[in-house]
Order: structure tokens, then sequence, then C-alpha cells
């Protein structure tokens, strides 16, 4: 019983925070990440808050190491850089 | 496509797939509750609602799943994966429904934390007739809220797409563990083996499908390898006009497009989601379109026309005795290549 609540409640405490960086993310963050952020509807950041919820310490760690979008690579795309 | 983003990019296409999925869901759940009604006067509202939900979803996640192999067994299917994502997205709300439901009926009483209460109550993990099912369907809701929550191009983008392939992969884990939810769940309640039969048929299909579609794949994936830097790809007869043939070069498959009485060829993965360009069709205005979400490519540089800014390799190409020939080595991204005249 104890380690199911330690699990549940180490989740909510993790979420909650998840909430209030999701909330400042849609407002200011998204921009700094993404260029094609810029200007978006509030319809648009309001889906993007709760993927931001889960998602806030993968979010937090790129914003803090100032990456940008990278595009993925292929066997096609890594030849051609050769 | 990626200049900027907007919530949902609707079109006509799109709003008929939404209008058929909910007026689909709504008619199945009114005749689940209502014929359940009847069926079992002794069923609860609350029992035909948990119930009904948990099989819409359950359904709804098997066309999810079979999609992506009929769209490769033929191309007649491409309709039904434009909006896939919605219908991933619907399927997480109808489970998250169920689920709902079933915590208020069975773990919002007692005094522990109803989620708490989910992996606690029930504890028999070595008995098959007694297995706490529940476990693994809440570990299932996880999984789809995770995708559903990021399945907006924004997170294609910014999650990078390891990740955001590895958490779309788990889409496999979540049905497998829902086939147990369910089938272990059955087992514990008196509901008739329809359920059962009906998993069967619905497993035996999902992984027959991916089965049949990866055995054609196959053969387009055998790479052409050749000690020249031309290699040998095809005939310029065998590419219908405006369309493409698709064969394996340098690690990946290319895209060898016809049209005008020319040829072209590019890297057969779309930026987007690496849909498949070569099943694409050049359109009157000349350009590539992606049948997946519609992304378009010029077939001389590989790149979207402006503003978007996507681009793919592209390869040189000439011809010989009405046969093609593709330089092994890719361009950079969005190089300009003259077509070859046939
Ligand atoms: C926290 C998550 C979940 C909980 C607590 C839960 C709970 C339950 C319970 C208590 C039953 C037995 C109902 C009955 O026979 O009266 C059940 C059955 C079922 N569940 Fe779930 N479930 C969860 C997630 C899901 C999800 C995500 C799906 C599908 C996508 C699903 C699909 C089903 C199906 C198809 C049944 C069989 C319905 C029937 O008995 O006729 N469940 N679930
Ligand atoms: S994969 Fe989405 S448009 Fe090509």
């Amino acid at each position: 019983m104890i380690w199911a609540e330690i699990i549940v409640y180490s989740v909510f405490v993790y979420l909650a925070i998840g909430v209030l960086f999701a909330l400042w993310f849609v407002v200011f963050g998204i921009t700094k990440l993404d260029d094609s952020a810029k200007g978006t509807s509030i319809g648009f950041r309001f889906l993007i808050f709760f993927g931001a919820i889960p998602f806030w310490f993968l979010l937090a760690k790129r914003l803090l190491k100032g990456e940008k979008r990278p595009t993925e690579q292929n066997a096609h795309r890594r030849r051609a850089e050769k | 496509m990626s200049e900027k983003y907007v919530a949902i990019s609707w079109n006509r296409q799109k709003k008929i797939y939404d209008a058929l999925l909910w007026s689909g869901v709504a008619v199945y759940l009114l005749l689940f509750i209502g014929l359940g009604s009847f069926l079992q006067p002794n069923a609860t509202i609350e029992t035909l609602i948990i119930r009904g939900f948990g099989t819409c979803a359950i359904l709804l996640l098997h066309i999810v799943l079979i999609i992506g192999p009929l769209c490769r067994i033929s191309p007649k299917f491409l309709p039904l994966l434009y909006n896939r994502r919605h219908l991933g997205v619907t399927t997480f709300l109808i489970g998250a429904v169920h689920a709902v439901f079933s915590i208020i009926q069975f773990h919002a009483l007692g005094t522990i934390n109803p989620i708490v209460s989910i992996l606690v109550s029930n504890t028999k993990f070595n008995s098959i007739a007694d297995f706490p099912f529940q476990i693994l369907g809440l570990i299932a809701l996880i999984i789809l809220f995770l995708m559903a929550v990021t399945s907006h191009d924004f997170w294609l983008n910014n999650l990078t797409a390891p990740i955001w392939k590895t958490l779309h992969t788990l889409v496999y884990v979540a049905y497998a563990l829902l086939i147990g939810h369910v089938a272990l769940g059955v087992l514990q309640s008196e509901t008739s083996p329809i359920l059962a039969i009906l998993l069967g048929i619905g497993l035996v299909l999902v992984v027959g499908l991916h089965l049949i579609s990866a055995f054609k794949e196959t053969d387009l994936d055998k790479e052409i390898v050749s000690v020249d830097e031309f290699v040998e790809a095809c005939t310029v007869a065998e590419i219908p006009e405006k369309r493409a043939c698709i064969r394996t070069i340098s690690g990946e498959r290319v895209a060898i497009f016809k049209y005008d009485g020319k040829i072209s060829a590019v890297s057969n993965v779309c930026q987007h989601q690496n849909g498949p360009l070569g099943e694409g069709k050049i359109g009157d205005d000349g350009c590539i379109t992606c049948p997946w979400h519609g992304f378009q490519y010029l077939p001389e540089t590989g790149a979207s026309p402006p503003p978007f800014t996507e681009k793919v390799p592209t390869f040189n190409v000439k011809i010989e005795d009405g046969k093609v020939f593709v330089k092994a080595k890719p361009n950079k991204a969005g190089t300009r290549v003259e077509p070859a005249k046939i």
C-alpha cells in the first residue's frame, strides 16, 4: 500500500509542477523554442497546454540548453551531408 | 505546413471525417446503452455506460491499428489515414469516460485515493481468474493520454523524432495491455463470450494485416547496389505519368517521378512525418503532394513552394535506352537538379 501511495503522489507532484510550467510555457516559453509558434492562436496554445503538463521536464531541458527544433535525420540526409 | 501553427487546419475532408466519426460513435453508444437496457434490465445505467464506452474505445483502437497496414496494402484506404490523429484522440477520450465511470463506481467510495485504490484493492497477480485487470487498463490509458496530447505537429517537431516515435510505437503496448484488460476482465464478470470471441477476431485481423503489409514491403526495400556512380533503377515505361516508381538506393527509398516528358528523383521520405512521397501524385501546380497529409514539394528541387520551408534530398538522374539511372549519392535537401528529358 505504501509503495502505491509513494508512486501515485510523486506523479501528482510531477504533474502539479507541470501545470504551472505549462501555463507559463504556452504564454511565453513556446516562442523561444519554436519560431512557428509566434503569433499563434489561443486555440493552438490550449491544445499544447495538455502536452506540456506531462512533458514539462523535456521542454524545460530544451529551453535551458537553448535548443531549437531539429530536422529529422535519415540515410539520405546523412549521406547528402558527407 | 510549417509556416505558422494552427490548432487544427480544418478542410472539407477533415470535417467530413470527423462528422462521420462522431456520429458513428454516438450511434454506437446509443444502440449499446439503449439495447442493453432492454436485454439486460438488471444492469444499472452506470454499468451500461462503462461497458458501452469501454467496448467503443477498444473498437476504435482496432480501427486505428489496422489503418496503417491497410494503406500499405492498397492506396484506396488512404482517406482513412488522412485524419487518423483525430481517431486516436477520440479513442483516448472515449476510453477516459469508461475509466472515470469505472473509478467512480468501484474506487471512489473508500477513504483511500481512487488511483491508489486501483493499484492496491486487488493484488492477486498470480491468479488468472482474479487478476487485477484494471491496472492494465490504467497503464494503457496513460499511454493513450500521452499519445493524444502529443498528436499535434508541434510535438513531432519539438519532442524530437526519436522520442515522439517511441511514444507512438507504445500504442502496441497499450493494445496488448488492453487485450489483457478485456480478456481478464470478462473472465471476472458474467458477460457472454461474444466479447471474447470478437476480441479474438480483432487480434487476428490486426496481427494478420501487419504481417501481410510487412511481407508486401520487403520487395521494395531490397537495396539496389552498384559499383558505378549511377545505378540502374527502372525503365521510363514502367513509371505512370505524374506518378513515381519507388526503389531503395543508399539505404532509403527514392521516388522517381515522370511528368511532362521529364524524370526527377527525390528522397521518398516526407519531412513532415516520413510519409511516402512516391505514393503521391504530381498535381496541376507541378508539385508532388504527400499522400499522408498533403505537404508539397517541387520535383526539380525537393523543396516546398514558398512560404513553406520543408526540403528533401534530390538525386541526379539520366536516361539511357529507355532506362532510368539514379546517382547513388543524394544531393543536399532542396538542391535543384536538372530533370532528365525523355
Ligand atoms: C483507469 C483505467 C481503467 C479502469 C479503471 C477500467 C475498469 C474496467 C472495469 C471495472 C471493467 C469491467 C466492467 C464490467 O464488466 O462491468 C472494464 C471492462 C472493460 N474495459 Fe476498462 N478500465 C480502464 C481502462 C480501459 C481502457 C483505456 C479501455 C479501452 C480503450 C478499456 C476497455 C474495456 C473493455 C472493452 C471492457 C469490457 C467491457 C465489458 O465488460 O463488457 N478499459 N474496465
Ligand atoms: S507525412 Fe504528413 S504530409 Fe507527408
